[in-house]
Protein backbone atom coordinates (compact mmCIF):
# COMPACT_ATOMS: atom_id res chain seq x y z
CA UNK A 1 0.00 0.00 0.00
CA UNK A 2 1.29 3.51 -1.24
CA UNK A 3 0.06 7.20 -0.25
CA UNK A 4 0.30 9.36 -3.64
CA UNK A 5 -1.13 11.28 -5.96
CA UNK A 6 -1.58 10.54 -9.97
CA UNK A 7 0.30 12.67 -11.45
CA UNK A 8 -0.12 11.15 -15.10
CA UNK A 9 -2.48 9.11 -16.77
CA UNK A 10 -2.61 7.07 -20.45
CA UNK A 11 -4.87 4.87 -21.65
CA UNK A 12 -3.43 1.84 -22.96
CA UNK A 13 -5.43 -0.77 -25.13
CA UNK A 14 -8.91 -1.27 -24.68
CA UNK A 15 -9.88 -0.63 -21.38
CA UNK A 16 -6.30 -0.16 -19.57
CA UNK A 17 -4.78 2.53 -17.75
CA UNK A 18 -0.81 3.29 -17.32
CA UNK A 19 -0.39 5.66 -14.31
CA UNK A 20 2.25 7.73 -13.20
CA UNK A 21 2.27 8.23 -9.18
CA UNK A 22 4.24 10.37 -7.15
CA UNK A 23 4.46 8.53 -3.67
CA UNK A 24 5.38 8.80 -0.17
CA UNK A 25 7.07 5.56 -0.24
CA UNK A 26 8.73 4.95 -3.23
CA UNK A 27 9.31 8.41 -5.40
CA UNK A 28 7.69 8.11 -8.82
CA UNK A 29 6.70 5.03 -10.11
CA UNK A 30 4.68 3.74 -12.93
CA UNK A 31 1.30 1.33 -12.47
CA UNK A 32 -1.07 -0.29 -14.74
CA UNK A 33 -4.71 -0.49 -13.50
CA UNK A 34 -6.11 -3.10 -15.77
CA UNK A 35 -9.75 -2.51 -17.09
CA UNK A 36 -9.87 0.69 -15.22
CA UNK A 37 -11.77 2.61 -18.46
CA UNK A 38 -14.47 0.12 -18.56
CA UNK A 39 -17.68 1.95 -17.32
CA UNK A 40 -18.39 1.73 -14.03
CA UNK A 41 -15.13 0.19 -13.21
CA UNK A 42 -14.22 1.20 -9.22
CA UNK A 43 -10.42 2.09 -10.24
CA UNK A 44 -11.53 4.97 -13.33
CA UNK A 45 -12.17 7.61 -10.61
CA UNK A 46 -9.02 6.92 -8.63
CA UNK A 47 -6.80 6.68 -11.59
CA UNK A 48 -7.75 10.65 -12.49
CA UNK A 49 -4.79 12.72 -12.37
CA UNK A 50 -5.20 15.12 -9.11
CA UNK A 51 -6.25 11.75 -7.18
CA UNK A 52 -4.65 11.53 -3.93
CA UNK A 53 -4.77 8.77 -1.62
CA UNK A 54 -3.85 5.19 -1.12
CA UNK A 55 -3.29 2.77 -3.33
CA UNK A 56 -2.77 -0.68 -3.48
CA UNK A 57 -0.17 -2.31 -5.62
CA UNK A 58 1.44 -5.56 -6.88
CA UNK A 59 5.33 -5.56 -8.37
CA UNK A 60 5.53 -6.86 -11.37
CA UNK A 61 9.05 -7.22 -13.49
CA UNK A 62 9.17 -3.42 -14.33
CA UNK A 63 6.24 -1.94 -13.07
CA UNK A 64 3.29 -2.04 -10.84
CA UNK A 65 -0.29 -3.68 -11.09
CA UNK A 66 -3.11 -1.73 -9.28
CA UNK A 67 -5.60 -3.52 -7.51
CA UNK A 68 -7.81 -0.80 -4.83
CA UNK A 69 -7.76 2.57 -4.50
CA UNK A 70 -9.05 4.59 -1.80
CA UNK A 71 -8.95 8.53 -2.31
CA UNK A 72 -9.49 11.03 0.59
CA UNK A 73 -9.00 14.12 -1.85
CA UNK A 74 -10.17 13.93 -5.75
CA UNK A 75 -9.33 18.34 -6.18
CA UNK A 76 -12.95 18.06 -8.13
CA UNK A 77 -12.90 21.51 -7.31
CA UNK A 78 -10.34 22.08 -10.46
CA UNK A 79 -12.73 20.50 -12.84
CA UNK A 80 -15.02 23.82 -12.23
CA UNK A 81 -12.08 26.16 -12.90
CA UNK A 82 -10.22 25.74 -16.08
CA UNK A 83 -7.91 27.94 -15.42
CA UNK A 84 -7.00 26.31 -12.33
CA UNK A 85 -6.98 23.17 -13.96
CA UNK A 86 -3.79 24.15 -16.12
CA UNK A 87 -2.23 25.54 -13.15
CA UNK A 88 -2.81 22.29 -11.46
CA UNK A 89 -1.45 20.08 -14.62
CA UNK A 90 1.28 22.76 -14.51
CA UNK A 91 2.41 22.05 -11.41
CA UNK A 92 1.96 17.72 -12.16
CA UNK A 93 4.52 18.32 -14.77
CA UNK A 94 6.87 19.51 -12.56
CA UNK A 95 6.61 17.21 -10.28
CA UNK A 96 7.14 14.63 -13.00
CA UNK A 97 10.02 16.85 -14.27
CA UNK A 98 12.32 16.83 -10.96
CA UNK A 99 10.77 13.15 -8.94
CA UNK A 100 12.37 9.54 -9.59
CA UNK A 101 12.19 6.11 -8.43
CA UNK A 102 13.10 5.33 -4.98
CA UNK A 103 13.61 8.97 -4.19
CA UNK A 104 11.91 10.14 -1.42
CA UNK A 105 10.36 12.82 -2.59
CA UNK A 106 8.25 13.47 0.35
CA UNK A 107 8.53 16.82 -0.02
CA UNK A 108 7.71 16.94 -3.56
CA UNK A 109 4.53 15.05 -2.98
CA UNK A 110 3.85 17.78 0.43
CA UNK A 111 4.20 20.52 -1.84
CA UNK A 112 1.98 19.40 -4.83
CA UNK A 113 -0.47 18.57 -2.19
CA UNK A 114 -0.53 22.04 -0.59
CA UNK A 115 -0.38 23.99 -3.67
CA UNK A 116 -3.28 22.08 -5.38
CA UNK A 117 -5.26 23.07 -2.08
CA UNK A 118 -4.28 26.42 -1.86
CA UNK A 119 -5.19 26.43 -5.85
CA UNK A 120 -8.99 25.49 -4.47
CA UNK A 121 -8.75 27.91 -2.18
CA UNK A 122 -10.38 31.15 -2.49
CA UNK A 123 -7.38 32.84 -0.20
CA UNK A 124 -4.82 32.85 -2.67
CA UNK A 125 -4.69 33.98 -6.45
CA UNK A 126 -3.56 31.44 -9.01
CA UNK A 127 -0.63 33.35 -9.66
CA UNK A 128 1.12 33.39 -6.29
CA UNK A 129 0.45 29.59 -6.10
CA UNK A 130 2.24 29.55 -9.26
CA UNK A 131 5.39 31.95 -8.26
CA UNK A 132 5.63 29.92 -4.38
CA UNK A 133 5.04 26.39 -5.98
CA UNK A 134 7.64 27.38 -8.24
CA UNK A 135 10.79 28.47 -6.00
CA UNK A 136 9.75 25.71 -3.63
CA UNK A 137 10.07 22.86 -6.19
CA UNK A 138 13.22 24.70 -7.24
CA UNK A 139 14.85 24.86 -3.45
CA UNK A 140 13.44 21.63 -2.61
CA UNK A 141 15.76 20.00 -5.48
CA UNK A 142 18.87 22.09 -4.77
CA UNK A 143 18.64 24.22 -7.82
CA UNK A 144 18.47 27.01 -6.13
CA UNK A 145 20.97 29.57 -6.56
CA UNK A 146 19.91 32.29 -4.16
CA UNK A 147 18.97 35.95 -4.63
CA UNK A 148 22.22 37.72 -6.85
CA UNK A 149 21.97 41.62 -6.35
CA UNK A 150 21.75 41.55 -10.06
CA UNK A 151 18.13 40.69 -9.87
CA UNK A 152 17.53 43.97 -8.37
CA UNK A 153 14.55 42.86 -6.34
CA UNK A 154 13.13 45.25 -3.51
CA UNK A 155 13.57 43.99 -0.26
CA UNK A 156 10.06 43.15 0.59
CA UNK A 157 9.85 40.13 -2.72
CA UNK A 158 13.72 39.58 -0.94
CA UNK A 159 12.09 38.67 1.94
CA UNK A 160 9.42 37.37 0.45
CA UNK A 161 11.97 34.37 -1.41
CA UNK A 162 13.66 33.86 1.74
CA UNK A 163 10.13 33.72 3.69
CA UNK A 164 9.75 30.58 0.67
CA UNK A 165 13.08 29.29 1.66
CA UNK A 166 12.73 29.00 5.49
CA UNK A 167 9.15 27.72 5.52
CA UNK A 168 8.29 24.14 5.54
CA UNK A 169 6.23 22.62 3.09
CA UNK A 170 3.11 22.63 5.51
CA UNK A 171 2.95 26.13 6.43
CA UNK A 172 4.04 27.84 2.92
CA UNK A 173 0.54 29.24 1.97
CA UNK A 174 0.00 31.60 5.25
CA UNK A 175 1.23 34.88 3.27
CA UNK A 176 0.06 37.48 0.77
CA UNK A 177 1.65 39.53 -1.02
CA UNK A 178 1.18 42.90 -2.51
CA UNK A 179 0.43 43.22 -6.66
CA UNK A 180 4.28 44.89 -7.33
CA UNK A 181 5.68 42.24 -5.29
CA UNK A 182 4.08 39.42 -7.15
CA UNK A 183 5.04 40.98 -10.32
CA UNK A 184 8.37 41.32 -9.20
CA UNK A 185 8.66 37.78 -7.94
CA UNK A 186 7.05 36.21 -11.23
CA UNK A 187 9.75 38.25 -13.72
CA UNK A 188 12.25 36.41 -11.20
CA UNK A 189 10.58 33.26 -11.47
CA UNK A 190 10.19 33.52 -15.47
CA UNK A 191 14.57 34.08 -15.46
CA UNK A 192 14.92 31.66 -12.75
CA UNK A 193 13.04 28.81 -14.64
CA UNK A 194 14.22 29.22 -18.02
CA UNK A 195 17.14 28.91 -16.70
CA UNK A 196 17.16 25.84 -14.65
CA UNK A 197 14.32 23.84 -15.81
CA UNK A 198 15.71 22.38 -19.06
CA UNK A 199 11.92 21.42 -20.45
CA UNK A 200 9.11 22.96 -22.50
CA UNK A 201 6.07 22.20 -19.82
CA UNK A 202 2.95 21.94 -22.09
CA UNK A 203 0.22 23.08 -19.59
CA UNK A 204 2.41 26.62 -19.04
CA UNK A 205 2.33 27.67 -23.07
CA UNK A 206 -1.56 27.72 -22.63
CA UNK A 207 -0.96 29.07 -19.09
CA UNK A 208 1.16 32.10 -20.69
CA UNK A 209 -1.89 32.62 -22.78
CA UNK A 210 -4.19 32.37 -20.10
CA UNK A 211 -1.86 34.64 -18.04
CA UNK B 1 -18.41 8.44 -18.70
CA UNK B 2 -16.92 12.27 -18.04
CA UNK B 3 -14.01 10.85 -15.99
CA UNK B 4 -12.61 9.38 -19.24
CA UNK B 5 -13.53 12.63 -20.84
CA UNK B 6 -11.46 14.56 -18.03
CA UNK B 7 -8.74 12.11 -18.04
CA UNK B 8 -8.59 13.45 -21.93
CA UNK B 9 -8.40 16.75 -21.70
CA UNK B 10 -5.53 16.30 -18.72
CA UNK B 11 -3.91 14.01 -20.89
CA UNK B 12 -4.29 16.55 -24.05
CA UNK B 13 -4.31 19.65 -22.27
CA UNK B 14 -6.19 20.93 -25.49
CA UNK B 15 -9.48 23.35 -24.51
CA UNK B 16 -11.70 21.62 -27.27
CA UNK B 17 -11.78 18.48 -24.85
CA UNK B 18 -12.48 20.38 -21.73
CA UNK B 19 -15.72 21.28 -23.36
CA UNK B 20 -16.00 18.28 -24.28
CA UNK B 21 -15.67 17.03 -20.84
CA UNK B 22 -18.11 20.16 -19.59
CA UNK B 23 -20.48 19.00 -22.20
CA UNK B 24 -21.28 15.60 -21.10
CA UNK B 25 -20.97 16.67 -17.33
CA UNK B 26 -24.06 18.84 -18.80
CA UNK B 27 -25.72 15.66 -20.39
CA UNK B 28 -25.80 13.30 -17.07
CA UNK B 29 -28.23 12.91 -15.64
CA UNK B 30 -28.83 14.60 -11.96
CA UNK B 31 -29.15 13.70 -8.53
CA UNK B 32 -28.75 9.91 -9.06
CA UNK B 33 -24.88 9.12 -8.06
CA UNK B 34 -22.76 8.87 -5.39
CA UNK B 35 -19.24 8.74 -5.44
CA UNK B 36 -17.88 6.38 -2.60
CA UNK B 37 -13.72 6.65 -1.04
CA UNK B 38 -13.05 3.60 -3.56
CA UNK B 39 -14.16 5.59 -6.58
CA UNK B 40 -17.25 3.73 -7.42
CA UNK B 41 -19.86 5.24 -8.81
CA UNK B 42 -23.14 3.81 -7.30
CA UNK B 43 -26.17 4.54 -9.43
CA UNK B 44 -28.63 4.42 -6.71
CA UNK B 45 -31.57 4.95 -9.36
CA UNK B 46 -32.22 4.72 -13.06
CA UNK B 47 -34.46 7.15 -15.08
CA UNK B 48 -34.39 9.28 -12.23
CA UNK B 49 -35.77 6.80 -9.48
CA UNK B 50 -33.32 7.20 -6.52
CA UNK B 51 -34.02 4.19 -3.97
CA UNK B 52 -31.16 4.69 -1.60
CA UNK B 53 -30.18 1.33 -0.01
CA UNK B 54 -31.24 -0.78 -3.28
CA UNK B 55 -27.35 -1.13 -4.90
CA UNK B 56 -25.95 -1.08 -1.17
CA UNK B 57 -23.46 -4.36 -1.04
Amino acid sequence: MVTGIIIKSEPIGEYDRRVVILTKERGKISAFARSSRKPGNRLMAPTNPFSFGQFKLFAGKSSYTMSEAEISNYFEALREDFEGAYYGMYFLEICDYYTRENNDEVDMLKLIYQSLRALTSQAFSHKLVRSIFELKAIMINGEFPGVSQEAGLQESAVYTVDYIMRMPVEKLYSFTVSEEVLHELRVFNRRLCAKTLDKNFKSLEILENLE
Amino acid sequence: MYDESWSRFTQTGQIEDYLAYKQEVREQPKGCEARDKTGEIRELGYAGFCIGDRYHN
